[in-house]
């Protein structure tokens, strides 16, 4: 075949006819695409204007990545119209939450607006912003989202029990709910209502200040107790299992609390298992700390306290630190 | 003329309706009336979207050669779905949100590239539009009145308008869906039954008092002629 013969084929009117079209089609696209682009910062001002139904100003604030929330990551936090001097919205927090767990593993991203109240923050609004994998998001109805609103950290709600909800998108609730109860969480720690470790177990002697990091199968937890009286202890705490069991594999005192003391050495007067729990389980500890136990009673009864209980703190959580390291919330 | 448009009008509305009668664009219809808004939401999309798709196949149906036409097609809908997403996303983002993944998928919607195939590529362009808009309003339709009866049933409001507040919760569902578009074909195709037979009852006995007419004695030398 000559190139005129091509030319005036079948085979090339056909693809030229493709080309031609897929030529014009792409460039339409294109243009449309410049005119229509909808960018971040229109997708936060329709969100805002669909909470607040009204103009308001946010203002960012940076994300306290301290916080641990379980299942789901603070992406964004403002709060609203803080210049006004009579700012009717003083007590809002407005949070751009992703929520996991969604269904195959996908999430769901909300705009959260919750206001500060005696009992804590309380979540007044909840709007979705974008979804991954939820093919099922549109059955998440205004009504259904409804049942989150007035909720509040310790109503310990989760998507299969708020009110007997049916929407046909369990999974999806479930990533919502998820994402309502990190910003709960997130508001309470900031508002000071609730420690960070609110919902862990044994935190009843726990400074926020303590941290907890995951090394393999190793929980090492940097924990600094309240100054309840005196000063604060800072102990360093690894757990690890060992022949299948968790033990403290390492405790150790760096700071005393209470050595500022001037009539006596409460060092001294600690109990003689506190300064090292190598070993140690949480049976053992929570032996110590019983009420029939005398281990606590040497006359320093606070400092001891606080130690066995940073102890027990640190045993009690091994299993819901690694969980929610695992599950990618902010705790690390 | 205007026989020939009433005619493509009530095809795509009523006779061939396409999702009673041709049972086409059923990924939809199932998954998106358990709620009315979102029913006619998509229903309106697809209308503009078979309109323009039509109008374009029509008018280029000389220019395309035939063993392309296919591909041609997919083509000029996928780019007119992109561009009635990006529409959506920036002018009616509810709307967007609500539709989620059943927007792209009018891609593949077998109405639209029947349509094409059936119709567009063997008729003008006006009478292409016209069984575009029919075709359209005739699914828009479908999908409203199915969206009504299951969210009704399912979520007990219409239009999102809480109306009671016992609801059966197998409507909201897919399954639930599916019950409804099954009895809603049976009791479309029972009505066109009904209404096919007594319109050829009253054809068959005026062409009898016709032919009576022209032949006052026909029916007795009929009948002499048996005798």
């Amino acid at each position: 075949m000559t190139a005129k013969q091509f030319f005036k084929s079948q085979a090339f009117k056909c693809i030229a006819v493709l080309l031609s079209i897929l030529l014009v089609c792409g460039v339409l696209l294109t243009v449309c695409n410049s005119l229509f682009y909808v960018s971040a910062e229109e997708r936060r001002a329709r969100a805002i204007s669909k909470i607040y139904g009204e103009t308001v100003t946010p203002y960012e604030k940076p994300i306290d990545n301290e916080i641990l929330v379980v299942s789901a990551q603070v992406l964004e936090v403002y709060t609203i119209n803080d210049e006004e001097e009579d700012n009717k919205y003083k007590d809002d927090y407005l949070l751009k939450v992703k929520g996991k767990g969604g269904y195959g593993g996908g999430s769901v991203t909300c705009w959260i607006r919750l206001t500060a109240e005696d009992g804590g923050a309380v979540v007044k609004k909840i709007v979705i912003d974008s979804n991954v994998g939820q093919s099922y998001i549109t059955k998440v109805t205004s009504g259904a989202l409804g049942k989150l609103i007035g909720k509040q950290e310790n109503d310990d709600f989760t998507s299969f029990d708020i009110d007997g909800i049916k929407t046909g998108a369990s999974f999806s609730m479930g990533a919502i709910s998820n994402a309502a109860n990190a910003a709960l969480t997130y508001v309470n720690a900031q508002l000071g209502l609730f420690g960070k470790y609110y919902g862990y177990q044994y935190n009843d002697y726990l400074d926020d200040a303590t941290t907890v990091t995951v090394n393999g199968t190793t929980v090492e937890y940097s924990i600094v107790t309240k100054g309840e009286i005196y000063g604060k202890f800072n102990i360093t705490i690894h757990v690890a299992p060992v022949d299948g069991v968790k033990k403290i594999t390492e405790y150790k005192i760096t700071d005393y609390g209470s050595s500022v003391m001037p009539d006596k050495n409460y060092n001294d007067l600690m109990s003689e298992q506190t300064d090292n729990l190598n070993g140690k389980t949480l049976e053992d500890i929570r032996g110590y700390i019983s009420e029939d136990s005398e281990v606590l009673h040497t006359g320093a009864t606070i400092s001891n306290k606080h130690c066995y209980y940073a102890a027990a703190f640190a045993l009690a959580n091994y299993d819901k630190v690694l969980t929610e390291n695992a599950q990618g919330g902010n705790a690390q | 003329m205007k026989n020939k448009y009433a005619k493509i009008t009530l095809d795509g509305l009523i006779f061939n309706n396409p999702t009673f009668m041709l049972v086409l664009g059923t990924c939809p219809t199932l998954g998106l009336i358990s709620s009315a808004s979102s029913a006619a939401g998509m229903g309106l999309t697809v209308v503009v979207i078979l309109t323009l798709s039509n109008i374009l196949i029509s008018a280029m149906r000389k220019i395309i050669p035939n063993a392309v036409r296919i591909p041609a097609y997919i083509v000029i809908i996928a780019t007119l779905v992109t561009l009635a997403r990006m529409v959506l996303e920036k002018l009616v983002p509810d709307l967007y949100d609500s539709l989620g993944g059943f927007l792209a998928l009018i891609v593949v919607n077998c109405i639209i590239l029947g349509r094409a195939e059936a119709f567009a590529n063997k008729h003008n362009v006006l009478e292409s539009a016209v069984d575009g808009l029919a075709n359209g309003f005739g699914f828009t339709c479908a999908l409203t009145v199915m969206g009504i009866v299951c969210e009704f049933l399912g979520n007990g409001s219409i239009f999102g308008l809480k109306i009671m507040e016992f609801t059966i919760g197998i409507f909201a569902t897919p399954a639930g869906s599916f019950i409804i578009y099954g009895l809603s074909i049976a009791l479309f195709t029972y009505i066109m039954d009904v209404f096919m037979r007594s319109r050829r009852v009253k054809e068959n006995r005026l062409a009898r008092e016709n032919l009576l007419d022209k032949n006052p004695d026909g029916g007795k030398e009929v009948a002499a002629k048996e005798v």
